[in-house]
Parts: C-alpha cells; sequence; structure tokens
C-alpha cells in the first residue's frame, strides 16, 4: 500500500479583511487549559446522510428518519390539502391499524416495509436498525415534526460560540 | 520519501466556538492557515476520500505553529474506492452519480428533475425501490408543487395534474426505469471514482465554516451587513438569525407564525436604513425586521424571490405575466405592474446595485426557456431564449456593466448582455452539478455555487476560466451567494441548506 506525505507548517497569513485579523485571547502561555474536543464525526455528512445528528441509534435517531423519510407525506399541512397518508400521531394509543391488524412494534415495522397502495415498501431501502429507531420513535409518542420541532428546531451540540 | 499531495483540504476545527477553518495543501504539499485565535483545535483531514482518515484532537495553535508532517495512507491502491458508508458519504451527488451506471440522458433526466428541488440527489441514490415504489416516489415529488410537496399542481386546461420541472411523460418513464434499474431492490454500488481534487489556483483559498444553533433550520439567503454581521433566513423554522463572524455568535430574531401555514423564509435582503426585509415561503408573505426591536411587519400576498432596490421599493413578477413594484412599508400588493410578454413568471427578481436594472430567470416553462431583464428607469423590457433551451434560468445578479447572470438548473451559467441584447450560455465543467444562482462581483467575476457538486465557481467571462473551490463537506445546496465586495479579494459567502454558514475567501 502506497503512502503519501503532506509537508505541514503553520505561517500566519496576513490578510488584510477586518475579520481575518488576529483575535489572540489574553491567554498567556502555559494556562492553555483543558482541550475540549468535538464529539461525534466531524466529516458532517456522515452524520447528516445516516441520520446520526441526533443520536447514534433510539428514538431520537428515528426522529431524523422520520423526518426524512415520512413526514412529506404523514403532515398535517398535506392531509389538510387531501394527501390520504394518515396522521402518525398517537399511533401507538389506536387499537388498530387501518389493516385491522393490532398495533405493535412488528405490524408498524411490516406496514413500513411492505408500502400500501399509495406508499413505497422501505423494505429494500431501511436497515433494521434504522427500522428500530423509527418504530421506536412512534412507540415513544414523540410524532409529529410539525408539533414541536418545526416551531423550536433542536438545538445543535456543537454550537458552542458564547 | 513518499509523494506530496497537492490539494488536501486541511482543517482546524475550534474546540472554543467550533468554527472551522479548512485550507488547502499546495503542490509541495504545504498548507498555510491564517492567523487563528490561540488555543485547542482538532486537526483533521476533510474528505481524505483515497487516503485513511487522520485526525489530531488536541493541537494547541499560538502564533506561528509549525506541525509534524502528516503521512497518509491509501485506502486502495486502486484509482476506484470501495463504496464503503465512510467513503461514500464523502463523494457529492454528482460523483454518485457520475459512477452510477445509466446512460448520459438518464443522469441528465435526473439531474434536471431531481436536482431542479431542494434535496440532494442521495436523497434519492441511497433509496432502494421496486418500479411500484419508484413510481409512487415520482409522482409525489412531481406532481405537488414547491419545497414541501404539501399542495398538488392545479389542473392544466385538460384537466391533468402537470407535473414539475418540466418533466415530460416520455422522460418520466426513461426516469422510472433508471431508477427502478440501478436503485432496484436488489442494486448494490460498485467502486466508485471520485472526480480530482483541487490544483493550483483552487487551492489558494480559505474556506471558514460556522455552527448554527440549531438542526434543520434549512439556511436558504444569507447578506451581510454594515457591520460586518451576516443574516441568514430558514426556510423551514420560524427564525431569521444574526451571525457574527468574528465571534461565531448567533442571535435569533422570531418570526411570528401565520395559522395553518408551515413557517419558514425565503429571500432575504438588507435596506439603507438596516432593517431586514424578507418573504415567507409557505404562507405567502413580505416582511420587514426591524434588528433594533425584534419587531416583524408582515404582509400577505406575495412571496418567493424579490429584488431590493437602493429607494427601498422590492420588485419581482407577480400576476403571472407582469414585472411587478411593490412597497414593503406598505402592503404586499404592487404598486407598478409592467406587462411580460413571453415569461409567465421568473424564479429569480434581482435587482442592480444603482437601482437601474432587473433581471429573472424563467425556468419549466415549455415556451420559454429563457431571461427577463429590464432597465427600470425607462420600463424596457427585453425578454430572450436561451439557446438551449435547457438551461432553466432561476436567481441571479447584474453585474458592474448592467450585464444580467443567473444560474440554470440545467447546469449552466447564463448572461444577458446589455448591449447586444443577446443570452448567451456556458455549461458547468464539472458534470451533473446544477446551478440555482450567479452572482456578480465587483470585478465582473461570477460566483455560483455548483449545486450537488460540493463546490462553489468562480468564472471569470473575460477569460473563460473557471476556478472551482472545493469544499470541505460533499455538499454545496446554496441558495444565495452573498458577496462581499469590501474586500480585496472578494469574500464569497453562503448558507448551506444542511445548516452551516461558509465563508469563501479566495487568496488571489
Amino acid at each position: 500500500m502506497q503512502n503519501a506525505r503532506i509537508l505541514t507548517m503553520i505561517l500566519l497569513l496576513g490578510f488584510g479583511t477586518a475579520d481575518t485579523t488576529l483575535l489572540f485571547s489574553a491567554q498567556k502561555s502555559g494556562e492553555r487549559g483543558t482541550p475540549e474536543p468535538p464529539k461525534g464525526n466531524l466529516q458532517r455528512s456522515a452524520e447528516i446522510l445516516y441520520f446520526k445528528r441526533f443520536a447514534e441509534s433510539g428514538s431520537e435517531r428515528g426522529k431524523e428518519i422520520y423526518f426524512y423519510k415520512c413526514w412529506v407525506c404523514h403532515n398535517d399541512y398535506t392531509r389538510a390539502a387531501g394527501t390520504a397518508a394518515p396522521t402518525l400521531r398517537d399511533l401507538y394509543k389506536r387499537p388498530r391499524l387501518i389493516s385491522g391488524q393490532p398495533v405493535n412494534d412488528q405490524t408498524v415495522a411490516a406496514k413500513i416495509k411492505t408500502g400500501g397502495s399509495n406508499m413505497p415498501g422501505y423494505q429494500y431501502t431501511l436497515t433494521e436498525q434504522d427500522l428500530a429507531d423509527l418504530v421506536s420513535f412512534l412507540r415513544e409518542g414523540k410524532c409529529c415534526w410539525e408539533d414541536f420541532e418545526e416551531k423550536e428546531p433542536p438545538r445543535n451540540p456543537r454550537y458552542k460560540a458564547k | 520519501m513518499g509523494t506530496l499531495l497537492e490539494g488536501i483540504a486541511m482543517q482546524l476545527v475550534s474546540h472554543k466556538n467550533a468554527i472551522r477553518t479548512t485550507v488547502y495543501s499546495d503542490r509541495d504539499g504545504r498548507y498555510e492557515f491564517p492567523k487563528l485565535e490561540a488555543g485547542w483545535y482538532t486537526l483533521r483531514v476533510a474528505r481524505p476520500l483515497e487516503y485513511k482518515p487522520y485526525q489530531r484532537e488536541a493541537v494547541w495553535i499560538e502564533g506561528a505553529t509549525s506541525l509534524d508532517e502528516i503521512v497518509l495512507e491509501r485506502v486502495t491502491d486502486s484509482e476506484f474506492l470501495p463504496p464503503t458508508p465512510e467513503i461514500l458519504a464523502q463523494l457529492t451527488d454528482a460523483e454518485w452519480l457520475y459512477n452510477v451506471p445509466g446512460t448520459v440522458q438518464e443522469k441528465k433526466i435526473f439531474s434536471d428533475t431531481c436536482g431542479s428541488g431542494c434535496h440532494n440527489y442521495q436523497q434519492s441514490l441511497r433509496d432502494r425501490f421496486d418500479e411500484k415504489g419508484w413510481s409512487l416516489m415520482l409522482d409525489r415529488m412531481t406532481l405537488y408543487a414547491g419545497r414541501l410537496v404539501i399542495e398538488k399542481n392545479r389542473p392544466g386546461p385538460d384537466g391533468k395534474i402537470p407535473m414539475g420541472f418540466g418533466l415530460t411523460e416520455e422522460n418520466r418513464d426513461i426516469l422510472l426505469k433508471f431508477l427502478a434499474r440501478v436503485r432496484g431492490p436488489q442494486s448494490e454500488f460498485a467502486p466508485m471514482k471520485p472526480f480530482p481534487r483541487p490544483r493550483g489556483a483552487a487551492t489558494r483559498v480559505i474556506i471558514t465554516e460556522y455552527e448554527l444553533p440549531r438542526f434543520d433550520v434549512r439556511v436558504h439567503d444569507v447578506a451581510g451587513d454594515a457591520d460586518g454581521d451576516i443574516w441568514y433566513t430558514s426556510n423551514r423554522s420560524p427564525i431569521i438569525g444574526k451571525l457574527d463572524p468574528r465571534t461565531g455568535i448567533v442571535k435569533e430574531y422570531q418570526v411570528p407564525v401565520t395559522p395553518g401555514k408551515h413557517t419558514g423564509q425565503h429571500w432575504l435582503a438588507i435596506a439603507k436604513d438596516g432593517k431586514i426585509v424578507f418573504t415567507e415561503t409557505w404562507s405567502n408573505n413580505l416582511g420587514v425586521l426591524d434588528p433594533a426591536t425584534g419587531q416583524v411587519t408582515k404582509w400577505t400576498g406575495t412571496g418567493g424571490n424579490k429584488g431590493l432596490a437602493p429607494d427601498g421599493f422590492v420588485w419581482g413578477t407577480c400576476d403571472g405575466r407582469y414585472l411587478c413594484k411593490f412597497d414593503p412599508k406598505v402592503s404586499a400588493e404592487p404598486i407598478q405592474k409592467i406587462p411580460l410578454k413571453k415569461s409567465q413568471n421568473t424564479y429569480g427578481n434581482d435587482v442592480s446595485e444603482d437601482g437601474n436594472f432587473f433581471v429573472g430567470g424563467t425556468p419549466w416553462q415549455a415556451n420559454f426557456d429563457g431571461i427577463v431583464w429590464a432597465d427600470l428607469r425607462t420600463g424596457e423590457i427585453w425578454e430572450v431564449q436561451t439557446e438551449s433551451g435547457h438551461a432553466d434560468p432561476s436567481r441571479g445578479g447584474v453585474d458592474p456593466e448592467g450585464n444580467g447572470w443567473n444560474g440554470g438548473r440545467g447546469g449552466r451559467i447564463t448572461e444577458f448582455e446589455r448591449k447586444t441584447h443577446r443570452v448567451r450560455e456556458w455549461e458547468s465543467p464539472t458534470p451533473f452539478v446544477t446551478f440555482y444562482e450567479a452572482k456578480p462581483d465587483k470585478n465582473g467575476e461570477i460566483w455560483a455555487g455548483a449545486q450537488r457538486g460540493g463546490r462553489i465557481v468562480r468564472f471569470n467571462p473575460k477569460t473563460d476560466r473557471w476556478i472551482e473551490y472545493i469544499f470541505p463537506e460533499p455538499f454545496s445546496l446554496d441558495w444565495r451567494t452573498w458577496i462581499d465586495n469590501s474586500t480585496n479579494p472578494v469574500t464569497a459567502w453562503y448558507g448551506d441548506h444542511n445548516g452551516y454558514i461558509v465563508r469563501i475567501q479566495p487568496l488571489e
């Protein structure tokens, strides 16, 4: 396996623009404090494209999957405009699915996998982990986006400026 | 002794404020960061692609600091990279589309259709459905209107629901078969070849990324004010933000919610009195925010893109076939209407800095793929078709000579030449990118976010030279580039759809 190298050197490069002029703090050498490296994958795309900004797994990750994969049809606005997709709010408080089956993790996951006459089946798109996280989001009653996150978007833990 | 690498993206992430500063190694493998605040940083290679990830968690930077030599190890000796989750996440949409099997025709139809809207290609290409599933997806995405696809398109004269993005029945069939074949239930990815890394002038740039306080605000427009702060609209939340680039601190302003309508803004511009003039997309409002008080005034009746003239009036097409003038202090009702002959609407609506000229692009209109340019002093209007008929020109701006420039979703940049009244087109050197906008700077160079290509292009029409500045993320969902002409060279800004703000500082 070939290796390649980068010669590295950090230099001070004058710019002359207002916001790149030096912002050295009054910190003196020896008062460096403790490093606080950012957590998680610093390649943003790896978190965004695998729905891992909110959490690695569980209902918080399920919320992100729901937003990308489900919300577009299962939201109040489009339902008011005539889209037939039912709301998934309080899904687990209902006695049965529209199909007549009882509401539980197995039947909800099966419905997501197989779809219906107006819904694509996600069995080839979502992994078992994706499905488990999505189902836990629905089971824990955190749906739906327009009730909470739309008006109060989730906080970004990477934002640290003070 | 190995090979000295050019175009490697070296990034420092501040532990204090999470600001990310990225520079690129030159032909000798050297890189230089600008002056940074003394402190702890994480040093990493962004998008290492054919090399294994490199990251040092804690590096103390204070003044001139030299770091050890870095040796990067290749992932594979092949020029084709294994399609692992880690590598797939580093590839741009355009690289994905370049690498999946299919004809150029199929891919261009995909790009024109699925790249005309408001998501990345990967949101589609990461999915796998059978043909029925893809057909349902296409129906949802093309028969419903706007970014949220909430309401069905209005029926045409024949009673049929028209498909969006100019998609024809014939092309829908090609697109459906393409998706069902390359992203069918059993489809797999072959090893992928990335596009070339930056070279030469494209490495002489500093890219700075700023975190925002919240996820999923879907940044749309950015603009800088007289204090050097950057304002942004969020397309999916009731928040307008102001970023202080010196500290990374963001101040949020709440926009009152219109009952029954999805929240979110679109266009933003800063008036001479410092007030923020904006539109709301989903509730169709024209608004004014007073930064001093946080008070918002909204007028219902017009949304989308607009152009702010220096006299405080707002311009944009309205009522189907008119170029309209609005007074945002009074209402969203037009106070002047100039009839158009060919264009039924312009997507972009931009006014020159001196207020003399207007330019807008008309995408997706079957009988007119073209530019509307107006001399606002005389009311003279030119509506000129593109040569290709497939530029889908959208947002843009006016250069110092009064020429109108627009970015086209068909992967082209267009110019309306003021003196000759001709429209010229340029195709992107990188395949399968789309443009939503093109912004001229004070020198007449054109900046355009190459959407889905993870880059911004800088095009010099006098020399026909393109410089492509490649970002440390594979994203470039740039709906508005704002050029800071007060710096030399100029500085470009944009807010990424994925939720962060980017500054591009060329070194030449």
